[in-house]
């Protein structure tokens, strides 16, 4: 069997070329070891075939540069990004939902002084429980101008603490609404990418191109968009995506479709919806940021809005009931305590006529001074079942809202934990395949750098023979 | 498992967050010696100190409803024991009077001593509680009754002021309240009435009326069980008032320390639990410092 020297070259540098590409992929590798998305390279070397019946081959060849990435986990962190979104943002949203029924650390009370406002007292349930023993205190001197007076600031103090839940509840929306439109531009940003890239991509590949850099940065952006909104992703084999929300495009080869928000009313309180903007039919987003920002907006928020307008319209209802067959100091009767016009937790006031004059507070029920019928009767309202249908006091009314709003909470704080753990342990599993190890890196230079300084010793052994037959 | 840089790196930075986490729990559980700092820290918790504590602010208040009827029943109960003093005296008088050896000028000096005792019980009837009568029913501005008075000055009838029979109640437990005034119509103006057989003894005496008199003397007995069955009354209401306080105590106790056993924090176990957040946090620590500036790539060169 004939081989000519000169092909002993030829394949010294086939081994040098190969080597080299290895060491490249190897240092392309290490130089990224930290790049978020960056799935390592790796080179597939091929012993190159001699192209004739018999022969020893004519040396390496690199086959091909992969990019080390598990489909079937890429889909899976997807998915869990899509769930992790959405408990992040309703952790975040209930967060401040929270903070609000906490924030009122020393506005007033005797009671203030540690950092969880209600069992303080200084929050609403305290005020309540102060305004009904003020009335208390009325009956046992249904005489007095004092304890008229204490009734008065404790009435206004829950009517500023209702207020002030309301506006702070209402600013938390608008907060909230913020984000919703900044997720939405993001998603549109992010959609205009994966546009972009789809063009590019074919091109890239084309002639044995290679796209990995491209597919990294693709495959990110789809990852971010997962933990936006609930997307579905179609991969094409010219490496082109298809990404879907609840049916419809939202990128279809270079056509990006954005999604628009739109806000309108619903019973008295603005809600959002996402429509796409090509044929403006709804978005149904069901996971993700945008669906837990949307949820706390408007679903949580509102019911609590609402609930707590429920409680300042039953407050005012009773006790002005009640009030208006009593007699005032002076003999007044008919008197509302509660502006009977402002029934909601925004506006709800003590009327002007008791502002004006605290004789104007009834205690007495037949109308003589002494008699303390009407202050509790009033105060009995404590634990009349006011709400919900009679089914509950104004307190417990309370207490449940609360425990409530900690509940919807909590469930937030650990979905999000328990979904961060199960994320984290998704991404272990992921960068175990496309992770950079230094480790192995190093090794890899090793291997590729003694197979380089072969190679070159046999084109230099090679050259030698040459010289030996040349002199011949 | 294939275990890469970024993995070993990433584990340490979650584990690290989440024990720092703890840490910063347990540490503000400690400082503000609550384990309630959040809504959210334990919901049901939170609803149930609530509940406790706007129950525990309800029974301070009933105790002190419970307190100030408390004290005009006793300033009631010691008007009542001075009228059954005065009535027992009042009763010797008439026995004196209706002795036939008694002459006009004595019968005279003890129509004026009864003269006197009238007086007295008028300006008990005008007791008053913090400023308020307390026999006037609920018209606690005025004074219970109007004395008509002759051109010597002497009382001649006596007549209640207005409806002086309203009821005066106090919320002393949670739907229960109790009625903390007696009525001046029921204690002066009794069976008899007081102001009446007064005025009747007084003139019999100065008239030498010993049948008179001694009609009276029954009457006064009268008076005197019809007292004694009014104290008995605020008595026993007093005794029930204490009953429901103490018994208030005894609620109140227990629920403090529910309360506390939701919202305290646990000292002992909290330091404890602390304590070993911080061996794992330092562990992890140094085991991260060990092991992630280690590679072959030292080793190689």
């Amino acid at each position: 069997m004939n081989s000519p020297i000169s092909h002993g070259l030829e394949i010294g540098r086939r081994a040098l070329r190969a080597q080299q590409a290895a060491l490249s992929a190897t240092s392309q590798n290490i130089a990224n070891a930290n790049t978020p998305g960056f799935s390592r390279r790796q080179a597939n070397l091929e012993s190159a075939a001699s192209g004739v019946p018999g022969g020893i081959g004519s040396g390496v060849d690199v086959a091909s540069i992969v990019r080390k990435r598990s489909r079937f986990l890429d889909a899976q962190v997807r998915v869990e990004q899509q769930v992790l979104g959405r408990w992040e943002a309703l952790e975040e949203a209930m967060g401040s939902v929270e903070v609000v029924f906490n924030d009122l650390a020393g506005a007033g009370s005797s009671e203030a002084g540690t950092v969880f406002n209600e069992t303080s007292g200084v929050g609403l349930s305290g005020s309540l429980s102060r305004f009904w023993n003020a009335w208390q205190d009325l009956a046992n001197v249904p005489e007095s101008g004092a304890a008229r007076a204490v009734i008065r600031q404790e009435a206004v103090f829950l009517a500023n603490i209702l207020h002030q839940y309301n506006t702070q509840l209402r600013d938390t929306q608008v907060e909230l609404d913020r984000s919703l439109m900044d997720e939405v531009d993001q998603i549109n940003g992010i959609i205009d990418q994966l546009a972009a890239i789809n063009t590019e991509i074919p091109s890239s590949k084309f002639e044995g191109g290679n796209a990995a850099e491209l597919e990294d940065r693709r495959d990110q952006l789809i990852e971010q968009l997962s933990r936006k909104v609930d997307i579905s992703v179609v991969e094409r084999d010219n490496g082109q995506v298809s990404v879907m929300l609840s049916g419809h495009n939202l990128v279809e080869i270079d056509r990006a479709v954005h999604l628009r928000m739109r806000h309108f009313s619903q019973n008295g309180l603005s809600a959002a919806r996402v429509f796409f903007a090509d044929d403006g039919s709804p978005a149904a987003v069901r996971e993700g940021r945008l669906q837990g920002l949307m949820e706390a907006r408007d679903e949580v928020i509102p019911d609590l809005i609402v609930r707590l307008d429920q409680l300042a319209k039953g407050m005012v209802e009773e006790v002005n009931l009640v009030h208006r067959g009593g007699f005032g100091a002076d003999g007044s009767s008919r008197v509302d305590f509660f502006d009977a016009g402002k029934t909601s937790a925004g506006d709800i006031a003590v009327d002007e006529s008791i502002l004006q004059d605290l004789d104007n507070i009834a205690a007495s029920a037949d109308g003589n001074m002494g008699d303390n019928g009407t202050a509790l009767a009033i105060s009995a309202l404590r634990d009349k079942r006011m709400l919900d249908g009679n089914s509950t006091t104004a307190e417990s009314f309370y207490n449940e809202l609360l425990g409530e709003v900690g509940a919807r909470s909590k469930e937030a704080q650990t979905m999000a934990e328990n979904h961060r753990l199960f994320d984290s342990q998704l991404e272990n599993r992921r960068q175990s395949v496309q992770g950079v190890s230094l480790n192995e890196e190093a090794t890899q230079l090793i291997l590729f750098q003694r197979a380089y300084q072969a190679a070159a010793r046999t084109v230099s052994i090679v050259d030698n023979l040459l010289e030996v037959t040349i002199n011949l | 498992m294939r275990v890469t840089t970024k993995m070993a790196v990433g584990t340490l930075v979650n584990n690290l967050d989440r024990s720092y986490e703890r840490i910063a729990r347990f540490q503000t559980e400690l400082s503000s010696g609550t384990r309630l700092n959040n809504i959210s820290d334990d919901p049901a918790a939170v609803e149930r100190s609530l509940a406790l504590r706007g129950e525990l602010r309800q029974i301070e208040q009933f105790q002190k409803n419970n307190d100030d009827g408390k004290g005009w029943l006793e300033i009631s109960e010691a008007t009542l024991n001075e009228l059954q003093t005065l009535f027992t005296e009042t009763r010797g008088l008439a026995v004196q009077g209706a002795s036939s050896t008694y002459n006009d000028s004595q019968r005279d000096a003890l129509s004026d001593q009864v003269n006197q005792f009238l007086e007295h019980v008028i300006s008990l009837s005008e007791s008053r509680y913090r400023g308020r009568y307390i026999f006037s029913g609920t018209q606690t501005d005025a004074p219970p009754f109007n004395a008509q008075r002759d051109s010597n000055g002497d009382i001649q009838s006596v007549a209640e002021n207005g409806d002086i029979n309203g009821n005066i109640d106090r919320a002393i437990a949670e739907g229960t309240t109790i009625q903390i005034n007696v009525s001046g119509g029921g204690v002066f103006d009794g069976p008899k009435g007081a102001f009446n057989t007064l005025i009747k003894l007084r003139d019999s005496l100065r008239a030498n009326d010993l049948d008179s008199v001694r009609i009276v003397i029954s009457d006064l007995s009268d008076m005197q069980e019809n007292i004694s069955s009014v104290r008995g009354l605020v008595g026993a209401r007093v005794n029930r008032m204490e009953m429901t306080y103490n018994l208030l105590d005894r609620v109140s106790v227990e629920m403090t320390s529910i309360l506390s056993e939701d919202e305290d924090v646990d000292l002992a176990s909290t330091i404890v639990n602390l304590r070993q957040e911080e061996d794992v946090f330092q562990a992890a620590l140094a085991s991260g410092n060990m092991v992630i500036p280690q590679s072959l790539m030292d080793f190689i060169g």
